[in-house]
């Protein structure tokens, strides 16, 4: 038996190391410079109905132990990403992908996720309702519950592939939430998206980011997403997918322990590009080092 | 040392250790770091690295200023926390580099009278093109151009090169005859470049950087022909993809 593997909403993963969306681009990048099949899976560039430039540059700016980022779902719209992103994809990754989809009405999110579920290298929607460099769209949808819930309804009433509800932490309660959308029916949640922040230069005394504030990711957020975890496993019974500063094999025990069932890995990517296969090389001894005899085992256990 | 998985067949991007060993002023502000370690990803002038800082989150992007086997040069300028730390590096300092960043400069064989211009730091890639141009035969005049007079370097970087320093490149520029243009410096400064002189040009960008090698897609710009990065499409970019 592989000690790595998991099982999320009934698709057996090698390893539970996914890179997250918007860390990844379409895996082109990634491709040149290590195997792709080494990963669990990978989850692509937020993907919308049609094509954004996304926001004003500087979209990135340097914060302690993290960094912040405005990029604005910048993508080439649906139609393309399946024309041109994905033929390309599948010819160097072999495995089921996490489609990412973002939007900016319910009606934007179901159809882009029905033409997706055509697809048929897709394993799961990852419908993202918790990006904060939008406007009109995007988190609008992730911290109210009952728009969490619509969204969810529609995306599922055109897709029979399982959907994975991104989460944001920008919320007074993230387990109202995921409980919603569980109801709605969700097959998972993956949490957390980015937490609302930013800098000011202080040579020009303005804010760095050209979108004034932007997303904080990187280790230091890691012990927020820990929380959101913990919370919503006590919450939900749909599997969670945690996200949050992951950068070592630790954090993926860690993540697990508080009740994730597959990990991703994000702006530890763009800091190392070689992250996410250092990360699945070194669990092995990590796991020996703490008497892990199987990840699957690990979901959870925190909890008693 | 090279990590297991990874593609070393090409000069695809590679992240390796690198050994500090030198780290000199050259003006107040800017200093020229040397280091050592494999360059074989390194392909052209005007191509970057980035320098990983155990304090810092996000690598640091630098156009490589000159390169040979197994060494490479940049040029740092002083504006902010982790410029002055770099600064600060004793030689014999280890850090992870990606290498081989970026399009970089191509030498246009046709052209007979090419100009280099540089923008403040902004000459650092231009040091290493200097040297593969006049190695062809072809010497390229140098117009670097500082706001600032107090600020200027750099002359003594391009050996047996007429060079010009100027405060305003632009009514420099049309005093020195040229057929091409090569240029490094702010996005402002490229963008008004390619409007203004009518030579054919390849313009080297300095933006606010995250990832480096395509992925983030932190610093895109808008062209004509769509979205572009300045880190994987560029840092090089044509007047097409300007105007």
């Amino acid at each position: 038996m592989n000690r790595l593997g998991v099982s999320l909403c009934g698709i057996e993963l090698d390893n539970p190391v996914i890179p997250a969306s918007g860390t990844f681009g379409y895996g082109k990048e990634f491709s040149e410079l290590y195997d792709l099949d080494i990963l669990g899976s990978l989850s692509f560039k937020g993907t919308t109905l049609y094509a954004r430039d996304g926001n004003p540059l500087p979209r990135i700016a340097e914060a302690p132990c993290g960094m912040l980022n405005a990029v604005g779902l910048q993508n080439p719209g649906v139609e393309a990403v399946i024309a041109e992103e994905l033929p390309l994809l599948r010819s160097r990754f072999h495995k089921p992908l996490m489609a990412n989809v973002s939007g900016f009405s319910v009606e934007d999110y179901a159809r882009t996720c029905a033409m997706l579920d055509r697809e048929e290298q897709i394993g799961w929607l990852e419908v993202n309702i918790s990006c904060p460099n939008v406007h009109g769209g995007g988190m609008s949808f992730g911290t109210d519950p009952k728009q969490a819930a619509a969204v969810t309804r529609a995306v599922k009433a055109v897709t029979k592939k399982p959907v994975l509800m991104k989460l944001t932490p920008n919320v007074t309660d993230i387990a109202e939430i995921a409980l919603a959308c569980e109801e709605a029916g969700a097959d998972g949640l993956s949490l957390i998206n980015t937490v609302t922040a930013m800098r000011i230069d202080l040579r020009t005394r303005r804010p760095v980011l050209a979108n004034t504030t932007g997303g904080l990711s990187g280790p230091a957020v890691f012990p927020i997403a820990l929380r959101a975890v913990w919370q919503v496993y006590n919450a939900v019974r749909i599997p969670i997918v945690g996200l949050g500063g992951i950068s070592r094999a630790e954090d993926v025990i860690e993540m697990m322990l508080a009740g994730a069932t597959a990990v991703e890995v994000g702006a530890a990517n763009l800091r190392d590009p070689f992250a996410c296969p250092k990360i699945i090389n070194a669990l092995p001894e990590v796991m020996d080092r703490y008497g892990i005899q199987n990840l699957r085992e690990l979901t959870g256990a925190a909890h008693g | 040392m090279i990590m297991t998985g990874q593609k070393t067949n090409s000069t695809a991007p590679r992240e390796s250790a690198f050994r500090l060993t030198e780290n000199r002023a050259l003006s107040a502000k800017v200093n020229r770091m040397r280091f050592e370690g494999d360059c074989g990803a390194i392909s052209a002038p005007g191509q970057f690295v980035s320098l990983l800082m155990p304090e810092k989150f996000l690598r640091r992007p630098f156009s490589v200023c000159d390169w040979g086997e197994g060494w490479f040069t940049v040029l740092v300028e002083r504006v902010g926390d982790g410029t002055a730390m770099l600064h600060a590096l004793p030689c014999g300092t280890e850090l992870s580099v990606l290498t081989g960043l970026g399009n970089g400069f191509t030498p246009v064989p046709e052209s007979t009278a090419p100009l280099l211009v540089g923008g403040g730091s902004g000459l650092s890639p231009l040091v290493g093109l200097a040297r593969r141009l006049s190695d062809t035969g072809t010497k390229p005049r140098v117009l670097l151009g500082f706001r600032d007079p107090n600020d200027r370097f750099g002359a003594e970087l391009f050996p047996g090169l007429e060079v010009t320093y100027a405060e305003d490149v632009f009514s420099a520029l049309r005093e020195i005859p040229h057929d091409q243009v090569y240029a490094c410096g702010s996005e402002a400064m490229m963008r008004e470049l390619a409007k203004r002189d009518p030579a054919e040009g390849q313009y080297a960008f300095d933006v606010r950087m995250g990832c480096g090698f395509g992925a983030c897609m932190g610093c895109s710009l808008r062209t004509p022909g769509g979205m572009k990065r300045v880190c994987k499409d560029g840092p090089v970019f044509r007047k097409e993809d300007l105007l």
